[in-house]
């Protein structure tokens, strides 16, 4: 059975009339890379911002490790390293003497500002002035950060932005790396959809302040691609056998898009060889996360 | 967590030696102006019995309180403000989840720039006096020391207020001019106004203590305190960052 390292229960967060979170419930494993999706405004960072407790929800439970935030706050945050709302720093420090300032006030080791700078890919520039760096190197700061003391869990709330290619590629890694090898339990948001499918196991989508699918990716994939594109000898054979088995389809130039799951999908591909059908190709198809992303906030062409 | 690398990491955030300086000018621009006055209206100053460091005191307040309206927003700007523009409150608490610490820090890194003010404006009293011959009355200068450093800077946590409520420090400091108008408009305010708002606490317990009355300073210095610890745990319970 998979642990649960962050739980929330139902939380709610209304600002004025406006119901920023609606009764979200997360449910984050132990050990995984858990990408937090929404369109602009869904609420990520105020889920985010409650996940570490920068504001209480309005109603609800967070949970960590079964032990409930708000009661056990301080004791929890020593363990969680963020990443929120993209701070600037302060610009007339370096990047070292930056993360030094957290490590005296906390009182803990200010070796470790060279271990983070390093895994960073920093310490070529922590003697420099954080008004001199560049967006991306502020965002690596950032991580340095959410990575000072060695914490079990790490929240990001788009850690990649203002990156460049080699760079979104390096803090890939980074946290898969985090995730695989050391085992932190990682969330991060981020409006590349594509970043998040190649590094995420898990993933909760939001939209309105509402939980619209929590799971993993293959999970996802697999109740969300349910189209299979069929190429075969007798098109009109098997239209008349997928309409006697009231399968939705779609008939293309050459080929037939039919709506099923995987086991239909076998049986069907039996009965076209009984009547002597010949298939070519019968291939599910793949969805990107960003189809099925926009299919279920409803901005897609068409629905799941 | 301890309380003292805190307030010694507040130091490290700010530009200190600009804020010195800015702090030596605001204390010494009230002790020029009061001896220029004292020198200029020398012989009304003597006719009320006031040529002495007495006379200098009670214009070094007067000018003083408008200083210090300025400085408090120069150095809240640095010390509060800045956090606002950095965009670092959530840094800072996700790391040293005691707001009132935080708080508490920067108040203490305010009055330590303020007892430095208070320390070059009173070393300054006492060098004019000694050059320019005038008098020197202990009990009043060690009363009016009291009054500065323990009513006077109530005024400074007053500006504070503009500072947590304003995200933009700019205009949160350039808002101080509020102050120096209901200063300028003291003798217009209700008796039990004079007596009760911070700002006018030193002026008021000036004027009634004449820089003599011990109970009376006391009196306010404690009010003055009441009013500075409400405001940091006021302050510490508001949302210190910026909602969507």
């Amino acid at each position: 059975m998979t642990n649960i390292e962050i739980e929330t229960l139902q939380i709610t967060k209304t600002y004025d009339t406006e119901t920023v979170v609606n009764n979200l419930s997360l449910n984050i494993p132990s050990g995984s890379i858990y990408g937090f999706l929404g369109p602009n405004g869904a609420g990520k960072t105020t889920t985010m911002r409650m996940l570490v407790g920068l504001i209480k929800p309005d109603d609800g439970i967070i949970r960590y490790r079964g032990k409930e935030l708000q009661k056990h706050k301080k004791a929890i945050l020593k363990n969680i390293g963020c990443f929120i709302d993209t701070p600037s720093y302060y610009p007339h420090l370096t990047g070292y003497e930056n993360l030094k300032y957290i490590q005296k006030v906390i009182n803990l080791p200010i070796s470790e500002v060279d271990r983070v700078l390093d895994v960073v890919n920093l310490t070529f520039a922590k003697n420099k002035k954080v008004k001199e760096y560049s967006l991306g190197m502020r965002q690596r700061l950032g991580l340095a950060f959410s990575l000072l003391n060695d914490p079990d869990i790490i929240i990001l709330d788009e850690p990649t932005n203002g990156l460049d290619p080699e760079g979104i590629h390096e803090i890939r890694n980074l946290l898969i790396n985090l995730s695989k090898y050391e085992k932190k339990t990682i969330i991060v948001s981020s409006h590349n959809l594509a970043e998040i499918e190649s590094m995420a196991t898990h993933i909760g989508m939001i939209n309105q302040g509402n939980m619209i699918y929590e799971g993993t990716l293959r999970d996802l994939y697999e109740k969300t691609s349910n189209e299979y594109t069929l190429i075969v000898n007798e098109p009109e054979k098997v239209k008349e056998i997928l309409n006697s088995h009231s399968i939705t389809y779609r008939e293309n130039l050459n080929d037939i898009v039919m709506q099923t799951n995987p086991e239909a999908a076998a049986e069907l591909n039996k009965i076209f060889a009984n009547h002597g059908i010949k298939v070519f190709e019968l291939t599910q198809s793949k969805k990107t996360l960003e189809d099925v992303f926009l299919s279920l906030t409803g901005k897609g062409s068409e629905s799941v | 967590m301890k309380f003292l690398p805190l307030v010694t990491g507040e130091f490290t955030k700010i530009p200190r030696i600009l804020l010195l300086f800015c702090t030596a000018i605001f204390a010494l621009i009230p002790v020029l102006v009061s001896l220029i006055v004292y020198k200029q209206g020398y012989d009304t100053f003597a006719a009320q019995g006031l040529a002495n460091s007495s006379g200098l005191l009670l214009y070094y307040h007067f000018v003083n309180n408008y200083c210090v309206v300025i400085l408090s927003a120069f150095l809240w700007f640095f010390i509060y403000s800045k956090e606002n523009s950095y965009n670092t409150w959530s840094l800072l608490l996700t790391k040293i989840p005691y707001t009132v610490s935080i708080i508490g820090a920067k108040s203490i890194v305010f009055i330590v720039y303020y007892v430095i003010s208070v320390i070059i404006a009173y070393g300054s009293l006492l060098i004019v006096c000694l050059m320019q011959g005038i008098s020197v009355e202990f009990r009043t200068i060690f009363s009016s020391l009291l009054i500065s450093l323990l009513i006077t800077i109530s005024i400074g946590f007053l500006q504070f207020i503009f500072h947590t409520i304003i995200r933009n420090g700019l205009i949160a400091s350039s808002i101080s001019i509020v102050w120096i108008i209901l200063l300028f408009l003291y003798n217009n305010f209700p008796y039990a106004v004079q007596l009760l708002f911070p700002l006018f606490l030193s002026t008021t317990a000036i004027e009634l203590s004449n820089l003599k009355d011990m109970f009376t300073i006391i009196f306010f210095a404690i009010g003055s305190g009441l009013f500075i610890v409400v405001t940091v745990l006021l302050s510490a319970k508001k949302q210190l960052f910026q909602t969507d």
